[in-house]
């Protein structure tokens, strides 16, 4: 375990949400998941159970890392503080972390996937030639 | 190889930092093995213009 120890006068925080944390003091492993499917509509109405994490692959394939190679370090701590007087945040989410001392492994994902609604409220180009869009004339009347 | 470290004195002043966000790491501190990763998907297909239609329902 590395030894050195973190002192820090002054922390400020102002939020912290979505699988995020601070963590003050040693800690030696850390493992943070997220997923999150962030919807944006024109015409903001949302059924509370809307939204599968299976249909969209960003959720379920890997990632790849690199290869893991140990080296042989050897460390000498001289002094064995880390000092910082004032530390000013202001947000943390999404698998991320704040911490103030030393830890082992970390290991954090996160997965986000964003979708844009619009509605198309002009008749489309189709519709204008004759060929009308019944799909574009529902969304209209809907308004 | 052989790699050698010294840590002398570390003395910081102030941080001010706006954000921390999608899997990062704000440490104060040692650490051993530091994996981070992050997906975000926004395609083209994900901008859908057209009528309401809800996302599947679980």
């Amino acid at each position: 375990m590395l030894s050195r120890t973190s002192s820090v006068n002054y922390i400020e925080i102002n939020s912290l949400s979505a699988s995020s944390f601070c963590q003050i003091g040693d800690s030696t492993e850390i493992h943070l998941l997220n997923k999150a499917l962030a919807d944006r509509r024109q015409y903001p109405f949302f059924y509370g159970r809307e939204g599968n994490f299976d249909d969209y692959a960003i959720f379920n394939e890997p990632i790849p890392h690199g290869d893991y190679e140990p080296i042989p370090v050897q460390t000498w701590n001289e002094i064995p503080l880390i000092r910082v007087n004032r530390i000013d945040i202001k947000g943390c989410s999404f698998s991320s972390v704040i911490h103030v001392g030393s830890t082992c492994n970390v290991y954090a994902e996160a997965r986000i996937k964003h979708i844009r609604e619009l509605i198309n409220d002009e008749p489309s180009k189709e519709a204008e030639a004759g060929t009308s869009s019944s799909a574009s004339s529902q969304a209209s009347s809907s308004e | 190889m052989n790699f050698n470290v010294v840590n002398r004195e570390l003395l910081v002043g102030d941080v001010s930092i706006t954000g921390v966000s999608s899997s990062s790491l704000f440490l104060i501190g040692d650490a051993n093995y530091i994996s981070l990763s992050s997906t975000f998907d926004t395609p083209a297909e994900s901008l859908i213009i057209g009528p309401y239609v809800p996302l599947s329902l679980s």
